[in-house]
């Protein structure tokens, strides 16, 4: 039996080859731009469109960016959207969908692919990230100037960002917590972090004054880079 | 009526002054020529037809009309027309001519009704002025060059005039101008005949830039020229966050000055890229990463010894994927540089760098997923071991998929790489419990962890 296999897998053996992909990134202009290669020299790509997207979270099943007026796909789907930012969570466990919340009428809706469906929600407080789980969402509001997860609190936090499988990314006084569902914690000395973007399930874009980092939050692998800035 | 609408003026610059009867060019030196700008108005407001414009030197020979539109010329109601009459003689003497604007007919350009004035000059006996060095001059146009000498420093030149002439000559005015530019001659000398006399100007830029100034010797004005320039920028100390550097990384560079700048400056730095493996030209990591460009620029406070690199107190840089030697190189411009102004640092040859390694399973297909870079360029030869569930090994497999990466690397700026290796195989695909994989560069073997397949 094993000669066999192991007979027509030296044969046949074959390889494919192409650049790694780290994510996609928001720049300084606004523009989503696809980042290729290693983290400490990675290379930014052409922008998708010539216009300015202001919520965009991506993930190995793909992206879902928001324009002042529309949410859309990579793949070219576009639909209508209330205006100002979102928050975006894409749902793992459906494929192509996710949840959306829009902060300036603090609206939410599920992201089916093709359509926004309204759901009803009722935070109970300013909205600041939401995360996809089996059968729903959970998501971390402020509230008496702490960051709450249901009943739990994380503390007081400038960004937040909720991250699959029960982490969480707070930048608050100069530093970015790592919080694992373990209650581990990994702390990064960065300032002026104005908010997180997902830009793939390994890599969360953080925007600070200074520049654009990417921090892998892959366990194990915890490190920022210096994202490639935008020649003018 | 020519003289009712036609009305003459000598222009100092671009101010004119009503023309009377007689005009003086004064005293011009022997050899000189001195140009006058004259105008025709027409006051009138009508067209006149200017015929005639002519010099008619009545004492010597000395006045000519150097430069003028061609007549009959056409003076619209309101307008002017200039035209230019220069003076030069060598015999020393006076000189007197008369100008002549007027309206005739074609057989008599210069009859009927003319506008004219008397045109004096005297020709003085010129000295002649030489420069010794340091200085350089005076050129054809009359220019004494003094160079370029460090700011708060002084420079003394000689100047001598020589009187050619056989009788003795009184140079006045002597004067020397400009805020740079000193002398401790007098205002006038007399140079008796066939002698020269000497005097020195002493230049002191108290800044670095250029500075300007007039040596009136008689008759002629000569130009003087002098640059002043800032000392130069202490040494650089360069600074980089750690003293290894390799491939796939960022590092932050900051830069100091050895001693406090004498002098606010700036300038750029930039980054070039030579890499050690021959099949690549370049890699487009390989910069200063917040930019995506290969240039900064630095500035320097006076006073301080701490340079900025884009308005910032350093700068990160990316050493890219490829071996090789990366350049640091300081341009101050004016403001040069004491000592070296670049920096290298080299990224050696590696074995391949692992980013992530993973193992899946297909129907009938084994998947082995490897990121990470070579940069010697030379990946390709690998073997696979397997082993079943229980970890026992069940075969090695060599492969060399070395054309594989050569024709991927042929699009690519870098050596980042995705590998999926993928084995067909027949029977069960869940006896296969796990991969390691050996890869192999130039540099040397790296090996993966053991991969478990689902």
């Amino acid at each position: 039996m094993k000669i066999l296999l192991f007979g027509v897998m030296t044969v046949c053996a074959w390889a494919q080859i192409e650049s790694p992909q780290i994510g996609i990134m928001l720049d300084v202009n606004g523009r989503a731009r696809p980042v290729s290669g290693a983290p400490a020299a990675a290379v930014a790509g052409a922008p998708w469109f010539d216009g300015a997207v202001i919520s965009l979270a991506c993930s190995a099943q793909g992206c879902v960016a928001k324009t002042d007026s529309a949410l859309f796909t990579p793949a070219g789907v576009v639909v209508d959207a209330p205006p100002g930012a979102a928050l975006i969570a894409l749902d793992p466990f459906s494929t192509g969908a996710a949840y959306v919340y829009f902060v300036q009428s603090g609206r939410l809706a599920r992201w089916t692919g093709s359509e926004l469906l309204p759901m009803d929600f009722v935070p109970g407080g300013d909205v600041l990230s939401l995360r996809a789980v089996a059968g729903g969402f959970e998501y971390a509001v402020e509230r008496d100037g702490e960051v709450w997860i249901g009943g739990k609190s994380l503390g007081a936090a400038n960004s937040v960002l909720l991250l699959d499988g029960g982490g969480a990314l707070l930048a608050n006084d100069g530093q970015v917590r790592l919080l694992r569902s373990d209650g581990t914690e990994l702390d990064f000395a960065i300032t002026g972090v104005g908010g997180f973007l997902r830009m793939s399930n390994q890599y969360v874009q953080v925007i600070t004054d200074a520049g654009m980092w990417a921090l892998d939050v892959e366990s194990g692998h915890e490190q920022m880079f210096l994202l490639p800035g935008v020649s003018h | 009526m020519l003289d009712a609408q036609v009305v003459l003026y000598s222009l100092n610059g671009i101010a004119p002054s009503l023309l009377g009867s007689v005009y003086g060019y004064g005293q011009v030196a022997a050899g000189d020529s001195m140009i006058v700008r004259f105008r025709a108005l027409n006051t009138g407001a009508t067209p006149v037809t200017i015929t005639c414009l002519s010099i008619k030197n009545t004492t010597g020979v000395g006045f000519s009309i150097v430069n003028s539109s061609s007549t009959p010329f056409v003076v619209a109601a309101g307008q002017p027309m200039d035209f230019f009459v220069g003076f030069s003689a060598t015999a020393i003497t006076s000189y007197a001519a008369t100008l002549q604007v007027g309206t005739g007919t074609s057989t008599d350009a210069c009859g009927g009704t003319i506008e004219s004035a008397i045109l004096l000059a005297t020709v003085v006996p010129a000295p002649i002025l030489s420069v010794a060095a340091p200085c350089i001059g005076p050129d054809a146009n009359r220019n004494i060059s003094f160079g370029r000498i460090l700011q708060g420093t002084q420079e003394a030149c000689t100047l001598s005039i020589l009187n050619p002439f056989p009788q003795a000559l009184t140079v006045s005015p002597l004067l020397v101008t400009g805020a740079a530019f000193t002398t401790i001659s007098g205002n006038a000398v007399t140079i008796a005949a066939g002698q020269s006399t000497s005097f020195t100007i002493q230049f002191s830029p108290a800044t670095g830039s250029a500075f300007s100034g007039t040596l009136t010797v008689g008759t002629r004005t000569y130009t003087l020229l002098g640059t002043g320039f800032s000392p130069p920028l202490s040494s650089l100390v360069w600074n980089f966050d750690s003293t290894k550097i390799g491939s796939g990384e960022q590092h932050t560079l900051s830069l100091q000055l050895s001693a406090p700048a004498t002098v606010s400056a700036a300038g750029t730095m930039t980054l070039t890229f030579i890499p050690s493996v021959k099949t690549v030209t370049g890699d487009a990591a390989v910069r200063f990463v917040a930019t995506s460009t290969r240039i900064a620029s630095f500035a320097v406070n006076i006073g301080a010894t701490v340079i900025t690199l884009n308005a910032q107190p350093n700068i990160v840089f990316s050493t890219g994927t490829t071996a090789g030697t990366i350049t640091f190189t300081v341009d101050s411009g004016i403001y040069g540089l004491s000592g070296s102004p670049s920096t290298s640092v080299t990224t050696s040859p590696v074995p391949i760098v692992l980013a992530s390694s993973a193992a899946t399973s297909r129907a009938n297909v084994l998947d082995v997923v490897i990121s990470g870079f070579d940069n010697t360029y030379s990946i390709g030869g690998m073997s696979f071991a397997f082993v079943d569930r229980s970890g026992a090994p069940i075969a090695s497999i060599p492969a060399d998929f070395s054309t594989d990466f050569q024709t991927f690397f042929k699009g690519q700026t870098g050596s980042s790489f995705l590998m999926r290796a993928s084995f067909p195989v027949t029977g069960d695909v869940s006896q296969v419990g796990g991969v390691t994989v050996v890869l192999n560069n130039a540099a040397g073997v790296v090996t993966t962890p053991s991969l478990k397949f689902p």
